[in-house]
């Protein structure tokens, strides 16, 4: 082998990073179960607040990435400040380029495999350690320290305790994902925690109970969107279409209007997902053993509209802390916003999605501009996806012909073409249409909301299938489950 | 020297091809490669267990739980020194 190969660095860690052990014979259904609930359990609580910030600090922290908060976890002002981001952005980049051919990889090896996955872990941890950096000298938690005045830069002190406490989280939350992934829990471990932290926040949003102080008023208001709406429900007619308007337009805290608007693209991505094509599948051994063969439209489910965010927020993440260093405002202008940092100029404006119906209208390139490109990514992604996870014409029929299956009426070598020309189209039509429901609920004010609520409802929709998958298959030994039957 | 037959051009051509034929059934993902990982709905990161420091999930989850008690343990410290200092 000449020449110089990336994963050769990986060699060097490979010793000193952790590693979670294979199963050594299956894990059981129970074992799953529990390992899947604690570990989102201890994924919950990454909301914990960082240490040496302001009580509420998530009200002072000026704001720039309020549009991909929800879709990666980034919860402000919390441990799980750069949430799923740098895992995410780490598996994307190591697959497609290793489906590019970009990096020399030989996957049919098992130890470059392990390279290759390792490769991915560190990616994420370098990635994590650039962004901690990058938020720390931006002065991104300037506002919120405690003791500390308007225009200071941090300690040293506080900035060591925030990044020990940021970078530990996400090097938790890589072992965490690996957790998932080498199969001790149900479905991905990206995917799994990310439903789970839509799943608890869509909750929060609408009946959380705490009371926020708002910022620069002497009001509290609820956190959720209807608890709110009911405690501040009083009969007098004038206050009522007041109190009433407050909570489905407040800014600062979730509001109705991003409720309805997750419910409504929640519901039809369900409709979305069960579009498919049947193909009459037989059996070439035995007789008479027909079955059919779904082609969901969805057939990259999801993770085409992932992957178009994860490029739009990594360029954002990267953008801000330029502007923060550098000043340039050709690069990007904020504007303070009710404690967001909003966008009003610059290359990154016009990267950026609007989100309102009034924004949309007054910057008609920008929204064209943005839009297009989600979109362009993400059929981009899909076209290519199925080739890069092998799952793909070609290897559909050839899973057909270990298995002694074909298509009815059709022989072995046109399978393939059959195959060929359903999966491209219905994963690229399925990808457009996904994205461009999840971007109408963007327009509308969902604040990042929508598209997490698609994301989240595909890939429930995966992970409950493995596990019905799962309990059929040996759900019959599980103690979960005949405790259950009992009550039936 | 025994001469390859259609002479040395195509030989070369013969090579050509079958470094084609075998790059182009090289697996592109680890999936394909028949080792798990990303499939055409999920996202994967992690497939095989790699020479490194191996440890149980358990263990993983405990460091974990371990960490966030770490963080909790400075807030209520903050919360204690703060109350006798000020």
């Amino acid at each position: 082998m000449s020449g110089f190969r990336l994963l050769d660095l990986v060699k060097f860690l490979l010793p000193v990073l952790p590693e979670i052990e294979s199963p050594y014979e299956a894990v059981t259904f129970d074992e799953k179960i529990v390992i899947t609930i604690s570990t989102g359990i201890i994924f919950l609580f990454g909301q914990l607040p960082i240490y040496g910030l302001k009580p509420n600090s998530s009200l002072f922290i000026e704001d720039p990435f309020y549009q991909f908060r929800s879709i990666f976890a980034m919860e402000k002002g919390t441990l799980l400040e750069l949430g799923l981001l740098p895992v995410i952005t780490s598996g994307f980049l190591w697959q497609i380029l290793a489906g590019f051919k970009k990096i020399k990889v030989h996957l049919g090896v098992r130890s470059e495999r392990e390279l290759f996955q390792t490769g991915q872990k560190i990616t994420s941890l370098v990635i994590s350690l650039i962004y901690c950096l990058g938020l720390i000298f931006s002065n991104y938690y300037g506002s919120s320290v405690k003791g500390l005045n308007v225009g200071e830069t941090i300690s040293i002190g506080s900035a060591l305790f925030i990044s020990y406490q940021v970078l530990g989280m996400s090097f938790f939350l890589t072992l965490l994902v690996e957790t998932f992934d080498k199969g001790y829990g149900f479905g991905s471990g990206i995917l799994c925690l990310l439903t789970l932290q839509y799943a608890t926040n869509f909750v929060k949003d609408v009946v959380g109970l705490e009371l926020i102080p708002l910022a620069n008023s002497n009001k509290l208001e609820n956190h959720g969107a209807l608890t709110n709406l009911i405690r501040n429900f009083s009969f007098n007619p004038k206050e009522l279409g007041k109190s009433v308007l407050n909570s489905f337009t407040r800014s600062e805290l979730p509001n109705l209007n991003q409720f309805y608007i997750s419910l409504i693209v929640i519901l039809v991505a369900i409709g979305i997902n069960n579009f498919r094509i049947e193909l009459p599948i037989r059996s070439t051994k035995m007789r008479g053993m027909n079955n059919i063969y779904p082609i969901k439209l969805l057939y990259t489910g999801a993770l085409p509209l992932l992957f178009a965010f994860t490029v739009l927020a990594n360029i954002q993440v990267v953008g801000y802390f330029l502007v923060k260093l550098t000043g340039n405002a050709i690069l990007g202008d904020y504007k303070l916003v009710n404690n967001q940092l909003v966008l009003s100029n610059g290359v990154l404006y016009y990267l950026s999605l609007p989100s309102s119906i009034y924004q949309l209208l007054i910057n008609p390139l920008r929204t064209v501009i943005s839009s297009s490109l989600v979109i362009f990514l993400s059929c981009w992604f899909a076209n290519y996806w199925s080739y890069f996870s092998g799952s793909s014409a070609v290897d559909i029929a050839k899973q057909f012909k270990e298995q002694g299956i074909t298509i009815g009426g059709k022989r072995d070598a046109s399978i393939v073409k059959e195959l060929g020309r359903i999966i491209p189209v219905a994963s690229v039509s399925g990808a457009f249409l996904i994205t461009s429901l999840a971007l109408v609920g963007e327009f509308l004010g969902g604040f990042g909301k929508a598209v997490t609520g698609v994301v989240g409802i595909c890939s429930a929709f995966g992970i409950m299938e493995e596990f019905i998958m799962e309990s059929q298959q040996n759900g019959g030994n599980s103690q979960l489950m005949s405790s259950l039957a009992n009550y039936q | 020297m025994s001469q390859a037959p259609g002479g040395l051009r195509s030989a070369a051509k013969r090579k050509n091809t079958a470094d084609k034929k075998a790059s182009a059934s090289q697996p592109l993902s680890t999936r394909s490669a028949g080792a798990g990982g990303s499939s055409a709905t999920m996202m994967k990161l992690f497939t095989d267990e790699a020479q490194g420091l191996r440890i149980d999930p358990l263990i993983v989850l405990f460091l974990a739980v371990g960490f966030i008690f770490s963080v909790i343990v400075l807030h209520v410290f903050a919360k204690l020194t703060g109350r006798f200092s000020s």
